[in-house]
C-alpha cells in the first residue's frame, strides 16, 4: 500500500515502545542513489531539523549551542525507517525514547529545574484509579 | 461514572465556568451603553461557541487527536506556526486580564492595591496547575463558579421587560454612537468565541479518555452548558441595561461592576460580585494557561497531561509556569484589567478566522472523523459568524481608536 | 547535508521546473512504496491539486469553496523523470508536455 510521505509521515506524532510521546517527525532523509529511486532512510526528530524548515541560519545557531551539552549533541537525531511502524493515529518507535537524545531537553529540565520545585511528584497516585493518561495520543 | 451523571456534571461545570472578566465586562459595557440592543451579539456568540465546543469534543473523541495535534500533522509546522503565534499573543493578553480580574476581586475585598495581588494570584494559579489534577480544575473550580448564578437571580429580581429583551435578541442598527456599538458587538463576540475555550475542551476530551460513545454526551454538554452560560452573560447585560443605562453610566473602571449586584442584593451583592469575579477569573486563568501549554506541547509532540506529575512532563509543566509568570506582569505593572480586556476581546474577534478556518477543514476530513464530519449547519454557522466577527473587528477597532475609545 | 541525501521537508513547497526551465508548480507530495523490502519514493506530485490531496477532504462537505479560482490540476511525475539537486532544487528531466497531468 503506497504511503504519502508528507501527509502520512512528516509532522506525525511519535510514541516510543512504552507508549510515551517521543516528539514528532520533524524531517525525513532521502538517500539518493544513481539509477535507483530515492530511498527513505531516516526520520529526524530534532529542534535543529524543525528550525531548519524556517531558517537554516537559525538551525545552525541552535546546533552550535546544543553541541555544548555533550557528545552526540548538536546534530539531529535520526531514526532508521525500519524502527518505525504505524499504530493508529501515531507512528511507533521500537525503542525507549528516554535513552536517546529525543528526551535530552526534557531530562535536563527535569533534573536541573523541576525536581528542585516542591510537589513535582505524586499526581499519578491520585489518578491511578481513573486510569489517567500519560500524554500518548 | 455513568453518562447521565457526566452530562449533568458537564453542563453544571460549563455554566459555572462560562463567565470570566471578558464576558462580564463586555456584557456590562454593552448593556450600559445600549440597553438591551446588543443582546443579539451574546446570542450569536453563544450559538457559535456552542457549535465550536461540540465540534472540538467530537473531533477529539472520534479521532483521538487534539486540535493542535491535528493541525500540525495535517498542515505542517510552517502553517501551524501562524495560529500558534496568533493564539499565544492574543490569549496572553486575555490571560493577563484574567489574572488582573482575580487581583481586582481581592482589591475590592481588602482595599489592598491591585498590583500587590498579582504575584500571589499567579502563585495560586501555578500551584493549582502544578499540584492538582485535571478533574479538580475542570470540575472543582467550575462548580465554585456557580456563584455567578447570582447575576441571573439579580436580573430576575429586577423584572426586566422580556418583550424588550426579546427585541434585543434580534440584530438592529445603532441609533447613536455607531462605532461604539459595533465595537461593543465585536468585544462581546470576542469574549464569547475565545479559541482557548474550544482548544481546552479538545484536550480535556483526551484527558478524560473520551471515545466515540461520548459524541451524544458531548452534544448535550455543549448545547445545554454553553446555552445556560450564555444566559448568564445576558443576565449581566440585563443588569447593566436596567441599572447603568438609565443613568448614562459608562463602565470604564472595574470597580463600577460591583454596581451590577449591590442595588438589587444589597451588601451581600457586593460579596457575591467579588466571589463571582474572583472565582470566574481564576477558573479562566487555569483554563487559558493549560490551553496554551497544551497548544505548545501538542504542537511539538512533547509529553503532556495535567494528570501527570511535573517531573514526568517537564517541558509541559514549565511551559504553563512561564505562561503564568508572563501573565502576572500585566497587573503587576499596573495595567488596568478592564482596558486590557477590551483590547484582548477585540483582537480575539479580529483573529478568529486564523484558528477557526483550519479547524473547520479538519472537522470536514473523513480521515479523522469518518461518519462524524460536520453538517452544513455547523459549517455555515461557524464560518459566517467568525468571518462576520473578523470583518466587524477590522472595521470597528480603528474607528474606536480614532473616536478616543 | 551530504551530497547523497535530500531532506523531504525542505523539498516540500519548492518550485519544480521542467527541462526547459518552465515552472510546473510546487512539490506537495511524495509517494513511497516498499519495493524489494526497501521504502522508496516512486512518484512526485506537483501542483495545487497535490496540496488538496492532503487537506482537501473538506471540499466534499463545503463544495462552495470550489467556486474560488484556483488551478485544478497536478502533475504526477515518476522518480525516473526527477532530479533532486542541492537544497531546494527539484528539476524534471523532460518537458512538461510529456508529463502526466491530472485534472481535478
Amino acid at each position: 500500500m503506497p504511503i504519502r510521505l508528507i501527509a502520512d509521515v512528516l509532522d506525525e506524532q511519535l510514541v516510543d515502545v512504552h507508549g510515551e510521546n517521543a516528539g514528532r517527525v520533524d524531517g525525513i532523509v532521502l538517500e539518493l542513489r544513481d539509477g535507483k529511486p530515492p530511498r527513505v532512510a531516516y526520520l529526524e526528530v530534532s529542534p535543529i531539523t524543525l528550525l531548519g524548515r524556517f531558517s537554516l541560519r537559525l538551525a545552525h545557531w541552535y546546533a552550535r549551542h546544543d553541541r555544548k551539552f555533550g557528545e552526540g549533541r548538536g546534530v539531529p537525531f535520526r531514526v532508521p525507517w525500519s524502527r518505525v511502524t504505524r499504530e493508529g493515529p501515531t507512528l511507533e518507535l521500537d525503542f525507549d525514547a528516554d535513552v536517546t537524545p529525543i528526551s535530552a531537553l526534557e531530562d535536563w529540565l527535569r533534573v536541573k529545574i523541576v525536581e528542585h520545585i516542591p510537589f513535582s511528584r505524586g499526581k499519578e497516585d491520585e489518578t491511578r484509579e481513573r486510569g489517567g493518561r500519560n500524554g500518548a495520543a | 461514572m455513568n453518562k447521565i451523571f457526566q452530562i449533568a456534571l458537564g453542563i453544571v461545570t460549563s455554566v459555572g465556568g462560562f463567565l470570566e472578566i471578558g464576558s462580564i465586562a463586555t456584557a456590562a459595557q454593552a448593556g450600559a451603553g445600549f440597553g438591551f440592543q446588543l443582546a443579539w451579539s451574546i446570542l450569536v456568540g453563544t450559538i457559535c461557541i456552542a457549535f465550536l465546543v461540540e465540534m472540538s469534543g467530537r473531533f477529539s473523541a472520534v479521532s483521538k487527536h487534539t486540535i493542535p495535534d491535528a493541525m500540525r500533522e495535517r498542515f505542517g509546522v510552517r502553517f501551524f506556526a501562524v495560529p500558534l503565534l496568533v493564539m499565544l499573543l492574543v490569549s496572553m493578553l486575555t490571560l493577563g486580564a484574567e489574572v488582573g480580574g482575580v487581583a481586582a476581586a481581592l482589591k475590592l475585598a481588602t482595599g489592598i492595591p491591585l498590583p500587590v495581588w498579582a504575584v500571589p494570584v499567579g502563585l495560586l494559579a501555578w500551584f493549582i496547575l502544578w499540584r492538582m489534577t485535571f478533574s479538580f480544575i475542570e470540575n472543582g473550580v467550575s462548580l465554585l463558579g456557580l456563584v455567578t448564578l447570582a447575576f441571573a437571580v439579580a436580573a430576575y429580581k429586577l423584572h426586566p421587560s422580556y418583550a424588550a429583551l426579546g427585541k434585543g435578541l434580534l440584530p438592529t442598527l445603532p441609533t447613536h454612537d455607531a462605532s461604539k456599538y459595533w465595537f461593543g458587538a465585536v468585544s462581546v463576540l470576542g469574549a464569547s468565541i475565545s479559541p482557548y475555550l474550544y482548544y481546552f475542551y479538545s484536550s480535556g476530551a483526551i484527558e478524560d479518555k473520551w471515545d466515540e460513545s461520548y459524541v451524544p454526551v458531548n452534544r448535550a454538554i455543549a448545547a445545554i452548558g454553553m446555552g445556560f452560560g450564555g444566559f448568564l452573560s445576558v443576565a449581566v447585560l440585563v443588569l447593566a441595561a436596567l441599572i447603568f443605562h438609565p443613568r448614562h453610566i459608562d463602565v470604564q473602571q472595574y470597580e463600577q461592576l460591583t454596581g451590577l449586584l449591590t442595588p438589587v442584593l444589597g451588601r451581600p451583592g457586593f460579596w457575591l460580585f467579588v466571589a463571582s469575579l474572583g472565582i470566574a477569573c481564576i477558573g479562566a486563568t487555569l483554563e487559558i494557561s493549560l490551553s496554551l501549554a497544551y497548544l505548545v506541547a501538542q504542537g511539538f509532540g512533547w509529553r503532556w497531561g495535567e494528570d501527570l506529575s511535573p517531573r514526568r512532563d517537564a517541558r509541559f509543566s514549565l511551559t504553563y509556569t512561564a505562561i503564568v509568570a508572563i501573565a502576572v506582569l500585566f497587573p503587576l505593572l499596573g495595567l488596568d484589567p478592564l482596558k486590557l480586556t477590551n483590547i484582548a476581546m477585540a483582537l480575539t474577534a479580529a483573529s478568529l478566522p486564523v484558528g477557526v478556518f483550519p479547524f473547520l477543514i479538519l472537522m470536514n476530513d473523513k480521515t479523522y472523523l469518518g461518519k462524524h464530519t460536520n453538517g452544513p449547519i455547523g459549517n455555515g454557522v461557524v464560518l459566517v459568524v467568525s468571518l462576520m466577527a473578523a470583518v466587524l473587528a477590522i472595521v470597528s477597532i480603528p474607528l474606536e481608536i480614532i473616536g478616543g475609545g | 547535508m551530504e551530497l547523497h541525501e535530500a531532506h523531504a521537508e525542505r523539498l516540500l513547497g519548492t518550485k519544480v521546473r521542467d527541462v526547459n526551465g518552465e515552472v510546473l508548480g510546487r512539490l506537495e507530495e511524495m509517494i513511497v512504496e516498499v519495493i524489494d523490502g526497501e521504502p522508496v519514493v516512486t512518484e512526485f506530485h506537483v501542483g495545487p491539486v497535490a496540496l488538496l490531496e492532503r487537506i482537501g477532504g473538506f471540499l466534499e462537505h463545503m463544495p462552495y469553496f470550489r467556486l474560488l479560482p484556483f488551478p485544478k490540476w497536478e502533475y504526477r511525475i515518476p522518480w525516473t523523470d526527477v532530479e533532486l539537486g542541492e537544497v531546494g532544487r527539484v528539476t524534471v528531466k523532460v518537458a512538461k508536455e510529456r508529463l502526466r497531468r491530472v485534472e481535478e
